[in-house]
């Protein structure tokens, strides 16, 4: 008796957690675009950070490259989260021709933060063996709460429980349809390119974080899982390009010394590598307006930018159509 | 493997799993290979050290005990065992030393050579402590030499144990390991109540609490007395909450097995003096320094050499406490070494001990003082007064402990008096300090629930023993509360870390 109500207790332990979970983590992104890698296959896959989610529009660079493409570049998409997306698209049978892969120097020098908001990309992942690679390479060595309870990041939800609770019954989210995500500053397309809206500079609140970067500032974790994506990419036949999307002038000439060294480091990990490297911020201010009118200070883009970079992209690409790593 | 990861916790349910199914004769293989497991991970290269401490301890002991029954001159046999544990000690102390302390040194000898890079072996200082405190047991017939080398090797590695303590005694712990204990479904409950309790502390408290002591530690050059006062308390919430949780979370998991490890807190924030300070706090270190330290150099020969000198110099009174000041001193300045190598904790240490020699000393002067003025010392204001003293003396050695250094740590101690303005409670700049109103009135609200339950256990109620008498629907609502406060109302703080103490 005394076992089968300590049993009870747990199941009323799981069943609430798992209601806390439904009903207080939002839809996000990571569904649509873990959706789209797992089930269908491209041309280009766009692997990254919170830069190419804004600023990489795969129709534009298509309609110059005649090619499929999709962008799972998501904020928060560590070197781990972009060789786990990719290890999913190659293990469904869904392997693009070419992964380009977009780094922002930030992600190498920082270790993950433990936050379970970290583990949205995860939680969008099918079950599986990939699942559970990534689950004991990451989310295992993350705070428990992150794992077991990631609600607990989205407490201010409360109010809102019924709203997310019932969406999870819609047809909407059940077809991965990312309309219900769209708000006034950001509207999500079915690509993975996500468009912003960003107010004016003078109206901005954005909290500047100096950057910072020298080769021994680099994470073991991250150029190990930069490695294994180069791995992959050989042992698949995938061709493999690495981009450095624009940051404004503004920032680059504040900060210009950790960008030459992030550069010059890339650039050299790259060459030795084997694999083509970019740095959009070479040729950028020649082709687009790089002020902050169109960008915020770290380079996430509004529209007009990402239209404007996404263009160059697409000529670089076509250009560089037959590299392989 | 953090205590605070999902991984830990897979880990140790995988653990109690495997435990209870494998036959009774070999569960504390389980425990042995599980906490060599859970060692390796955090760097193979690390089990080097361990293996060090444990096999030349167990040789040592080994040793000891030998020379004990086949040498029957006493007076040969005693100088042979002192080699043989003089030689382990060194060799323990000396990597301890070698590894946590020599960057120390190079440093205040000005030495030309280099940093030694090399990384601290976790939990190094609870394992040396541990070994060597089972090698002078040895030595002292307190408990028998173990035989088998693998069996002393679980005792030296129990996983939950070995990062941040307790220090555990190889009398009382020993056999607890070894023995087959069986399921207890009571015993797992209780277990698993007070490994939540432990998170509550560490995420709720310590982690939420921990956010401005970083901000005014950190950048105290911007800050004034009252922001330095809030930091300090702050940080005796940080401190106690952080590793007595963790004492709660490594206890926990222990009674699980069925394994009852010494406790390491009994409210120390209660404590009507230093000396009962250091007797609620940290109590495994505190007792292993004067089982180890105190009591053989009090009763050495050059301590009574001086015992007689001060008494014929300052007469019996004065000249009888004199060297059980000059010990208590000596203790805790290894005590202050033993936190870290830095002034910041030799001044620690000294702070404490001289806080302790000065008692000793004045007890006289109190005695009479209290006599002279009727004040009643046992009475409840008294008490209270008590409380509130060791309270406020034990804050200001958290300057030392928590500052970056011996210097910052004066410079934040002036800046508490000399820029010390009431205006801080109305310009709102106690809000700047990364804690929002919410987080306050939640640290606020945790640190009652925090009190009342100590207050409660200072009287002797045995609160999960009470617990489990209450209606079955009280008990669950009351589990269930715990159990979803941690998420719940546990702090979001990525610069937080794990425990503190599990880097020592």
């Amino acid at each position: 008796m005394r076992a089968f109500k300590t049993a009870l207790f747990l199941t009323a332990v799981l069943f609430l957690t798992a209601l806390l979970n439904a009903g207080l983590v939002p839809d996000n992104i990571a569904r649509a675009d873990i959706g789209r890698v797992s089930t269908g296959t491209y041309d280009d896959l766009f692997l990254g950070t919170s830069h190419g989610f804004s600023d990489i529009n795969p129709e534009t660079v298509d309609a110059l490259t005649g090619r499929k493409s999709t962008n799972a570049c998501m904020p928060e998409e560590f070197p781990i989260d972009s060789y786990y997306i990719l290890s999913l698209a190659i293990a469904g049978g869904h392997k693009p021709s070419r992964v380009i892969y977009e780094l922002d120097s930030q992600y190498w020098t920082q270790d993950q933060p433990e936050q379970s908001n970290d583990s949205y990309i995860y939680r969008s992942f099918p079950a599986g063996t990939v699942k559970l690679r990534y689950f004991k390479d990451k989310i295992m060595m993350m705070d428990w709460r992150v794992t077991f309870a990631p609600w607990h990041f989205y407490t201010d939800n409360f109010k809102k429980f019924p709203e997310i609770l019932r969406a999870r019954f819609n047809t909407a989210y059940r077809n991965r349809d990312l309309a219900p995500l769209n708000t006034k500053t950001q509207t999500f397309h079915p690509n993975g390119y996500v468009e912003q809206v960003l107010p004016d500079p003078q109206d901005r609140k954005e909290k500047e974080i100096p950057y910072t970067f020298s080769e021994g500032a680099v994470r073991g974790k991250a150029l190990r899982y930069f490695e294994g994506i180069v791995k992959l990419c050989r042992e698949n036949d995938i061709a493999l390009t690495v981009i450095k999307t624009p940051t404004p002038k503004e920032t680059r000439t504040r900060y210009a010394e950790a960008f030459t060294a992030a550069d010059t480091y890339f650039s050299a990990l790259c060459g030795r590598a084997g694999i083509a490297y970019h740095n959009f911020d070479r040729e950028a201010d020649a082709a687009m307006d790089t002020s902050l009118l169109h960008m915020d200070y770290e380079g996430h883009m509004d529209r007009t930018a990402a239209e404007a970079f996404s263009t160059l992209l697409g000529k670089y690409l076509l250009e560089t159509d037959t590299e392989k790593p | 493997m953090s205590f605070l990861s999902a991984g830990f916790l897979l880990f140790t349910a995988a653990v109690v799993l495997v435990y209870f199914l494998a036959p009774e004769k070999t569960r504390w293989v389980v425990l042995l290979l599980a906490s060599y497991f859970f060692y390796a991970a955090a760097g193979i290269r690390l089990l080097f050290f361990l293996v060090l401490a444990t096999a030349s301890t167990y040789a040592a002991a080994l040793l000891v005990s030998e020379l004990d029954r086949k040498i029957p001159d006493r007076k040969r046999k005693r100088a042979l065992q002192r080699i043989v544990i003089t030689a382990d000690l060194v060799l323990n102390f000396g990597v301890l030393f070698l590894l946590k302390y020599v960057n120390f040194v190079i440093d205040n000898l000005h030495l030309k050579t280099g940093h030694l890079n090399w990384v601290l072996p976790l939990g190094i200082s609870f394992y040396t402590f541990q070994s060597v405190g089972y090698i002078l047991d040895v030595y002292w017939k307190r408990t028998e030499a173990e035989k088998n080398p693998f069996r002393f090797a679980l005792f030296v590695s129990f996983f939950p144990q070995i990062l941040q303590g307790p220090i555990g005694r190889h009398s009382r712990l020993a056999a607890q390991l070894y023995a087959p204990h069986a399921f207890d479904l009571t015993r797992l409950e209780h277990g698993v109540q007070r490994m939540l309790w432990g998170y509550f502390k560490k995420m709720v408290l310590a982690d939420r609490a921990g956010v401005v002591v970083n901000e005014v530690f950190t950048n105290y050059p911007k800050y004034g007395g009252v922001q330095d006062i809030l930091a300090v308390l702050m940080y005796s919430i940080q401190l106690y909450a952080d590793f007595s949780g963790g004492m709660d979370v490594v206890i926990g998991i222990a009674e699980i097995f069925g394994i009852e490890l010494d406790e390491n807190f009994k409210r120390p924030y209660f404590s009507v003096s230093i000396t009962d300070f250091w007797h609620r706090w940290h109590i495994t270190l505190g007792t292993w320094m004067k089982d180890y330290l105190f009591y053989p150099m009090s009763l050495s020969k050059w301590m009574s050499r001086y015992g007689k000198h001060t008494k014929k110099v300052f007469g019996k009174k004065t000249g009888r406490v004199l060297p059980i000041a000059l010990a208590n001193i000596i203790v805790f300045l290894v005590v202050g070494i033993w936190h870290g190598s830095g002034w910041k904790y030799i001044v620690y240490g000294l702070y404490n001990g001289g806080l302790i020699a000065l008692a000793n000393l004045l007890a006289p002067v109190n005695e009479t003082l209290f006599r002279v003025t009727k004040i009643n010392p046992e009475s409840r204001g008294m008490h209270i007064f008590r409380i509130l003293r060791t309270f406020l003396l034990v804050n200001i050695s958290w300057y030392f402990d928590m500052a970056g250094s011996l210097s910052i740590a004066w410079y934040m101690m002036k800046a508490t008096v000399s820029k010390f303005s009431l205006s801080a409670f109305t310009d709102g700049t106690l809000l700047n300090l990364g804690l929002a109103k919410k987080d306050f009135g939640i640290l606020f609200l945790g640190c009652l629930i925090l009190f009342a339950v100590s207050l409660l256990q200072e009287k002797g109620v045995r609160l999960r023993q009470e617990t489990d008498r209450k209606p079955l629907a009280l008990r669950w609502a009351l589990y269930l509360l715990l159990f979803f406060s941690v998420p719940l109302l546990g702090m979001n703080n990525t610069a937080a870390g794990g425990f503190i103490y599990a880097r020592f």
